[in-house]
């Protein structure tokens, strides 16, 4: 393993999906974590900053080097080991494998992937019943080094949770090249910190204060695992994770409604929103598309191929909901169905205002709908750079209680009309988790852009929610989402670091 | 106007080996979809129904299974499916499936107008239409690009040509087999997913056809045998000829002859 000089060969590592830029000096490729540790220790050595690469899918720019060397883990690829747990697949892989390189794999391991304890009367079975990602990321190019570090959800986060939640076991290397290695439950915070399987002890104080930012403020009884999600390479790097594959659920369904007039959507989420709570309904999807993300992809459907097949959205559609669905027994899900179904048409929807798939081949177009949404947007910043250099993502990432969703969707819909800039409203509805992205044209407006989404921010601390919730802090939003921290709530995380650091 | 359209369930990936033994496709994937093609010829068909006032009906052969490509057909708005399945169809080639298609047609007491999708993704002879249209007399016309106008009795389209196109007026009833692309395939509604399931499917086999010859259906009735597969090396030896029609019929007309005269007919 070669620390590399940097040069112009290098440029496409100095930026990610953030549309920031940054520089470096060096550059790392570890095949394995036996590198990735050495490499981390000589930068500790040698007083380096280190920023860690996955596969530069990130919006945050946590990926973007701010000087000192990048480790870029695109060379730790190998699917390491495959388990069975009796209800799920247990997939050991190194941390630059992404989801895309996963579920090839996945059609034909070979046999030396195998634990042991696998018949081949298993392994038979095991291959012919399609395994998922449960937290659904839609983009497919991420890696699980990256998804891990900023935590991060998908489009079923609201059934499965995120990608820590669907961890079971890591192997650890800390910032100055130490390992370990620990499983779901070897290591759980106390009030004063959290032992470790090897026997040493990371000694910080757990709180019980919600926190704005998800990494680094560990309470009480919480899994080491699920603390180390989300802390953005500040605590060090996942080498290899362990993670659980679902099974696909024999009957599932994909459901966009859409809305011509605000009074249906506000009825109609409201409505199923509540339905959703007081009945287990196998929804495992909910996502809002505002109207300028339907004209956004209107507009781009001649061109952009991933919408290019789909027929008009219904005249005077001012936005959407996409829902899915599934679980094993066909009848009770088409029993729900029809319950939403009602639910729409007695908020005044119409049936032809809904687009309905049955099973995973048909949804899949909506689900690379969902997904074309970021990249249209992404495309038009790019747009916009071009007379507009200074533009980066400006955009919100704010996670409230699920049940002020409809408070947050209209404050979001308000500051945008009334503002009137350009913006797109898109998103985890039911988990009141918005994805609002700007896209202003001039400074003035990215100014504004930034006051609003600084308004935003301060209300959903005030009710308790995270203002970077999947996309991670990363170099985008670190100053900003510093004003949200108090002054204790900094010297924990510090704590936490410095803890790390000794380790 | 009574509509017919036929539909296949193709494997999903169009993952097809051939069987070298048997000459016939091995499907080695478990998952299917609709044909892609016949998703245009049913928003075809349902176009022409829904100016027309016509009624719709879907037809397709093979294993029980293939019934979710009706529910697909019937989700999107078609109004009733039939199932042709039995073992004595299994195993058809053109010639066969065509006639199995015509015979259930014929039996649903004709139709108007048949609309198929130009060609499969996993046989892909795009021959289907025409002996379709063979089988029942009636003239069959590809390679639609646009429908222009539909009456009663007849029908305006224009065909893709190899290097052109043309616009004919053909008279009903006649089978046509669409493209893709100048359509876009509408998608069901919740309540049109929801009703597609529970609706009945009419099922025949050998015994509910007029002709129960097994020797006329399925492996049996298929003079093809593929030998193998490969990509063909288009030549163009002829251009078109930009004439007035007089002309043309006329130079047709010596080419004919001449072709007659010196024993060729595949000219």
């Amino acid at each position: 393993m070669e620390f590399i000089k940097t040069d112009e060969r290098h440029t496409q590592y100095l930026r990610d999906e953030s549309r920031m830029e940054g520089r470096a000096e060096w550059i790392v490729f570890p095949k394995n974590a036996r590198e990735l540790a050495a490499a981390l220790k000589t930068a500790a050595e040698q007083g380096l900053r280190v920023t860690l690469q996955g596969s530069l899918t990130g919006i945050a720019g946590g990926a973007v080097p701010r000087g000192g060397l990048i480790v870029n883990l695109s060379q730790m690829r190998q699917v390491l080991r495959l388990r069975y747990d009796g209800e799920a697949l247990l997939v050991t892989l190194e941390a630059g494998v992404t989801l895309s390189q996963l579920d090839l794999f996945l059609r034909s391991p070979p046999p030396e992937a195998w634990d042991d304890d696998v018949s081949a009367e298993q392994k038979k079975t095991l291959l012919r019943q399609p395994f998922f990602f449960a937290p659904g990321p839609t983009e497919k190019e991420a890696s699980f080094g990256g998804l891990f570090a900023c935590n991060a959800g998908g489009l079923h986060s609201l059934a499965f949770g995120r990608t820590g939640a669907q961890t079971e076991a890591l192997c650890w290397l800390t910032p100055g090249g130490g390992m370990f290695r620990l499983h779901r439950g070897d290591a759980v915070f106390d009030r004063a910190g959290c032992n470790l399987p090897d026997g040493k002890r990371i000694r910080c104080k757990t709180i019980l204060k919600n926190s704005p930012v998800q990494r680094m403020i560990p309470h009480e009884g919480m899994d080491l695992i699920d603390f180390l999600a989300g802390s953005e390479g500040l605590l060090g790097a996942a080498a290899e994770l362990t993670v659980r594959m679902l099974p696909e659920p024999p009957f599932c369904w994909g459901v966009l409604y859409f809305f011509c007039e605000k009074e249906t959507e506000a009825a109609f989420l409201q409505r199923l929103f509540e339905w959703h709570q007081e009945h287990a309904d196998g929804m495992t999807a909910s996502e809002y598309y505002d109207g300028s993300v339907l004209r956004l992809i209107e507009e781009n459907k001649a061109t952009f191929s991933a919408v290019k097949g789909l027929p008009a959205f219904p005249d005077n559609a001012g936005s959407a909901l996409y829902v899915e669905l599934a679980g094993e027994d066909e009848e009770a899900l088409n029993e729900r169905l029809f319950a939403h179904l009602e639910l729409f048409l007695s908020s005044g929807g119409a049936e032809e205002h809904t687009w309905a798939a049955c099973g995973a081949q048909e949804m899949e177009k909506f689900r690379v709908l969902r997904h074309s949404v970021p990249e249209l947007v992404n495309v038009e910043i790019d747009k916009k750079r071009q007379h507009f250099s200074a533009l980066t993502k400006t955009a919100g990432d704010f996670s409230a209680p699920p049940a002020l969703f409809s408070k947050y969707l209209n404050l979001y819909k308000q500051g945008i009309a009334k503002t009137e800039l350009p913006a797109y409203l898109f998103g985890h509805v039911f988990e009141n988790h918005f994805h609002i992205n700007f896209v202003p044209e001039n400074s003035g407006q990215m100014a504004a852009c930034k006051d609003l989404l600084t308004e935003w921010a301060a209300q959903t601390v005030y009710d308790g929610g995270c203002i970077a919730a999947e996309n991670g802090v990363g170099e985008l939003k670190k100053d900003w989402t510093d004003g949200f921290l108090s002054q204790e709530q900094k010297e924990h995380i510090q704590a936490v670091i410095t803890a790390f650091k000794e380790l | 106007m009574k509509i017919a359209v036929c539909i296949k369930q193709v494997p999903a990936g169009a993952k097809s080996v051939m069987d070298p033994e048997k000459g016939l496709l091995a499907r080695i994937e478990t998952d299917t979809r609709l044909n892609p093609y016949d998703a245009f010829a049913i928003e075809a068909a349902l176009q022409i129904a829904e100016k027309t006032g016509g009624t719709l009906t879907a037809f397709t052969m093979g294993p029980p299974s293939a019934g979710q490509a009706l529910r697909e057909a019937l989700a999107m708005g078609v109004q009733a499916g039939v199932l042709l399945t039995d073992r004595a169809f299994a195993g058809a080639d053109v010639a066969a499936t065509s006639h199995t298609l015509g015979c259930a047609i014929k039996k649903a007491g004709g139709f108007d107008l048949i609309v198929c999708g130009q060609q499969t993704t996993d046989g892909d002879t795009a021959q289907v239409p025409f002996a379709l249209g063979a089988c029942l007399g009636v003239c069959a016309l590809g390679w639609v690009t646009e429908i222009s106008e539909v009456s009663e009795k007849e029908i305006f389209l224009t065909q893709e040509l190899s290097g052109g196109s043309q616009t004919v007026r053909a008279a009903l009833p006649a089978c046509i087999a669409v493209g893709k692309g100048f359509l876009t395939p509408r998608l069901p509604s919740l309540a049109g997913r929801l009703a597609a399931k529970k609706k009945p499917l009419t099922m025949w086999g050998l015994a509910d056809m007029a002709d129960q010859n097994p020797e006329h259906y399925g492996l049996h009735a298929s003079p093809t045998r593929v030998r193998r597969i490969y990509a063909a090396k288009a030549e163009q030896k002829a251009s078109p000829i930009r004439e007035p029609s007089s002309a043309v019929a006329q130079r047709l007309r010596s080419a004919a002859k001449q072709a007659r005269e010196e024993g060729r007919h595949d000219e």
